[in-house]
C-alpha cells in the first residue's frame, strides 16, 4: 500500500514539474546553459582556483547537487504544507485512519525521487557535453552519501513544516535559514575564504557535514574517512527525529485549535 | 453509535458552536440544515477531529468518511482513478478493494472522471469523486457537506438512492432537504441544536 502510494506521489510530483512534454525539454536546456556558465566561470577561474586535485567545474558541480538532494526535502515540506492546506487535502488528511505523519514522509520522499532524479540527468548531461570524468564511485558517492543524512533533513523538514502549521505562517524564516545554511556550507567556493567566526559556524552547519565529506572523498578517495564522517551525521539524524515529531505534535494541537488563522501570504 | 455532549468552539474570541449536544443512533439518517456560515461545516469537522473543541466530548463507535465541501481538495494532476487509489491508501484500503468500491460506483463514475485528469474535471464532476471518495472505505459514520451541489438531476436521485440505504450513520449538511425522504432522513435545524 505505502508502495504504491508513494509512486502515485511521484508520479503526482513529475506531473506538476513537468505538464507537458516541453516542460522536459525546458529543464534539459536550461540545466545545459547552467552547466556553460559553470564551464566557461571554471576555466576563467582555473588559474586562482588552489585545489589542484579537483577541477573548479567538478567542485561547483557537486557542491550544488549535493545540496539540492539535502534542501529538497526542507524546501519541500514548506511547499507541501502550503499547497494541501490550500486545496483542503491536509485536513482531509487529519479525519483519515493513517498516520498523517506517515502520509507527509512519503509525500517528501517522493519529491526527493524526483530530485535525485534530475541530479542524475544534470550529471549526465554534464559528463556528455562536458569533459566531467566521473568514476562510478564518485557518482554512488555523491547520491548515496546525502542520502545518509535523510532523516537528519527529514526532521528539519517536519520542523519547518511545524512551524508553518504552529503559527499559520513562517516559508520565508526557512527559506532564509535555508539560504544562510547554503551559503556557509561553501557550494561555490572553498569555506576557508570566509572569515574565522563564519568558518567556525560553517563546521557546525549541517549542509557542510554532508557537503565536506563529500568533497574530502573526491580528493583523496578514502571510503574510512567518508564513513568516519557518517557516524556524527547518523547520531545527529536520531536526535533530530525526536525532535521532529514532538514539533509535529505540537503544532498539529495547535492547529486543530485554530485552523482559521493559517495565512498563505508568505 | 456517535454522541457530541455541550460542544463549543470559538474562533479568535467569535462562538460559532456554543454547547451543542447531539445523539445519533446506528444507521440513523440526518439531514443537517442552516444558514451560510452558522457552523455546520465547524461541527462536521469537530466530529472529525480535524479540529477540536473548547469544552465538551465526542464519543463514537465506527471510523468516518468525510466529503468535505471543499470538492478541490484532491491531487490535480493525478486521475479520478489515481486519487482514489491515493485517497483510499490515506484510510489504509488495498488497490483491490478500491476497485471493488470503484464497481460499484461505475453509475458515477465516468471514463472520463476515473482517466481524466483532476484538474481538468468540471465542478459536477469534482462532486462525484469527492462522494466516492468518502464512501469508499465503507465507513460506519458517513458526514457529507452539500453532497448535492453541482450535480444533475440523475445523479442527485442515485445518491440520495444510495444514501437511504446505507448501513451506517449518514450526517448530511445540506439546504436541500426537500430532495431527501423525509421518511428516512430525520431533518434538524442546526440552530435548533446550537444553543448559541
Amino acid at each position: 500500500m505505502l508502495n504504491s502510494l508513494l509512486m502515485t506521489f511521484f508520479v503526482n510530483n513529475l506531473r506538476q514539474s513537468f505538464p507537458r512534454f516541453a516542460s522536459y525539454l525546458s529543464f534539459v536546456l536550461s540545466t545545459i546553459f547552467s552547466l556553460i556558465i559553470y564551464y566557461y566561470t571554471s576555466r576563467a577561474f582555473a588559474k586562482s582556483f588552489f585545489d589542484s586535485e579537483v577541477g573548479y567545474f567538478e567542485y561547483i558541480l557537486v557542491g550544488e547537487l549535493s545540496l539540492l538532494v539535502v534542501s529538497s526535502v526542507l524546501y519541500n515540506s514548506t511547499t507541501l504544507i502550503r499547497s494541501w492546506k490550500a486545496r483542503g487535502i491536509f485536513d482531509y488528511l487529519l479525519a483519515a485512519k493513517a498516520s498523517n505523519f506517515k502520509i507527509i514522509t512519503l509525500q517528501l520522499l517522493s519529491t526527493l525521487a524526483r530530485d535525485v532524479s534530475m541530479v542524475v540527468v544534470q550529471l549526465a548531461l554534464a559528463t556528455l557535453f562536458f569533459d566531467l570524468t566521473f568514476s562510478a564511485s564518485k557518482f554512488l558517492v555523491l547520491i548515496l552519501f546525502p542520502l545518509l543524512a535523510l532523516p537528519l533533513f527529514l526532521s528539519f523538514g517536519f520542523l519547518s513544516l511545524s512551524l508553518i502549521l504552529y503559527f499559520g505562517r513562517g516559508g520565508a524564516v526557512v527559506t532564509t535559514l535555508t539560504n544562510v545554511l547554503s551559503f556557509l556550507s561553501g557550494v561555490f567556493f572553498p569555506i576557508s575564504v570566509l572569515p574565522h567566526y563564519l568558518q567556525r559556524l560553517s563546521l557546525h552547519n549541517p549542509f557542510s557535514a554532508v557537503l565536506l565529506p563529500i568533497r574530502n572523498y573526491f580528493s583523496s578517495q578514502s571510503v574510512s574517512s567518508l564513513m568516519g564522517e557518517a557516524l556524527p551525521l547518523l547520531g545527529w539524524s536520531i536526535c533530530f527525529i525526536g525532535l521532529g515529531v514532538l514539533a509535529f505534535k505540537l503544532a498539529l494541537v495547535q492547529y486543530k485549535r485554530d485552523n482559521n488563522r493559517f495565512s498563505f501570504d508568505y | 453509535m456517535l454522541k457530541c455532549n455541550n460542544l463549543s468552539k470559538s474562533f479568535s474570541g467569535n462562538k460559532v458552536i456554543s454547547n451543542l449536544s447531539i445523539e445519533v443512533q446506528q444507521n440513523e439518517k440526518i439531514i443537517i440544515s442552516g444558514e451560510n456560515g452558522c457552523g455546520k461545516s465547524t461541527f462536521a469537522k469537530l466530529i472529525l477531529g480535524v479540529l477540536s473543541p473548547d469544552s465538551g466530548s465526542i464519543l463514537c463507535q465506527g471510523d468516518f468518511g468525510w466529503m468535505p465541501a471543499q470538492s478541490e481538495s484532491f491531487f490535480p494532476e493525478l486521475t479520478g482513478q489515481e486519487n482514489l487509489y491515493a485517497f483510499g491508501s490515506f484510510n489504509l484500503m488495498s488497490k483491490a478493494d478500491i476497485d471493488l468500491c470503484i464497481e460499484d460506483f461505475s453509475e458515477l463514475l465516468s471514463k472520463e472522471i476515473l482517466e481524466g485528469r483532476f484538474k481538468t474535471f468540471s465542478s459536477g464532476m469534482q462532486q462525484k469523486l469527492n462522494l466516492v471518495r468518502a464512501l469508499l472505505h465503507k465507513p460506519r459514520v458517513l458526514i457529507l457537506d452539500e453532497p448535492l451541489a453541482h450535480m444533475d438531476q440523475v445523479s442527485c436521485q442515485f445518491v440520495v438512492d444510495k444514501l437511504s440505504s446505507y448501513d451506517g450513520v449518514v450526517i448530511v449538511m445540506s439546504h436541500l432537504k426537500d430532495l431527501w425522504d423525509q421518511n428516512i432522513f430525520k431533518h434538524l435545524k442546526f440552530e435548533s441544536i446550537n444553543a448559541q
